[in-house]
């Protein structure tokens, strides 16, 4: 009797191609469409990242996956509540390679500020990859 | 009769060579050329960091791949926006191994100040390696 070893077979992993995407958001209530993935693909999150430019107090903003109203309305489709100071810069933190909040195929990556929002514009860096 | 074994072809791993290359910034809200790979190869971000040397106010740079104008006029090829502020500085996060944004073939990295330009030149510290 022969032992035949073990036939496993080799598990190609994905490739990875980190995406980063600059978008500017202005200050307006509601919904606000950050991110569209590919026709048929899903946004996997590493980081987002945003910056005040201009002095525009403190904001508080919520990033979820979705075309949702705000993050309450379906609290499991949220990726952060991100506080941005005043002049200044905040992100998530980042997600290891096939870690990150994924959202469903087609859909976006959402950002709405919470309260007043602020007068200017902000900039949004998203760090992401599309998977199928 | 003879067991077989199973033959599989083994990935010879890329070299891992970082290099680093220290750029003094312009003072022109013009797009400048960071760093051009070598003819043929691809440039792979491990970091790119800044620092004012000397007080000259919080200022934002953009980091972006190709020769577009600006960081919004090349979609897909950003890299990342420094906040920099006064007397400081800020730097993308650290890519792991093979993970980092990558350029195309020949490709340069650029930098570009936002909105308005320091008086002063920042030094701008680019790690990266090169692949074919």
């Amino acid at each position: 009797m022969t032992t035949r070893p073990s036939h496993r077979a080799p598990l190609r992993r994905r490739p990875f191609v980190l995406n980063t995407a600059e978008v500017t958001v202005p200050g307006r209530r509601g919904r606000l469409t950050v991110l569209e993935p590919a026709k048929g693909y899903r946004i996997r999150l590493h980081r987002v990242k945003v910056v005040q430019p201009a002095s525009a107090g403190r904001r508080l903003c919520e990033l979820y996956f979705g075309m949702a109203g705000n993050l309450a309305t379906d609290p499991s489709r949220a990726v952060d509540i991100l506080a941005v100071p005043d002049t200044g810069t905040t992100s998530t933190r980042t997600f290891q390679r096939d870690q990150g909040p994924r959202g469903l195929r087609g859909e976006p990556l959402s950002l709405r500020w919470r309260g007043r929002p602020p007068s200017g514009d902000h900039r949004v860096i998203v760090e992401y990859t599309e998977e199928s | 009769m003879t067991t077989r074994r199973n033959r599989r072809v083994q990935p010879r791993p890329r070299v891992y060579e970082p290099r680093l290359r220290a750029h003094d910034s312009n003072t022109a809200a013009f797009r400048e050329p960071l760093v051009r790979p070598s003819k043929g190869k691809r440039l792979r971000i491990i970091r790119v960091r800044a620092i004012q040397e000397e007080a000259d106010g919080r200022r934002l740079y953009e980091i972006y791949f190709g020769t577009g104008q600006n960081i919004a006029s090349v979609p897909g090829k950003a890299v990342d926006t420094l906040d920099i502020p006064e007397l400081g500085e800020d730097s993308t996060r650290v890519f792991p191994r093979d993970e980092g944004p990558r350029g195309l073939r020949d490709e340069p990295l650029s930098g570009r100040w936002a909105d308005s330009a320091p008086g002063t030149s920042h030094k701008i510290i680019i790690e990266y390696t090169e692949e074919s």
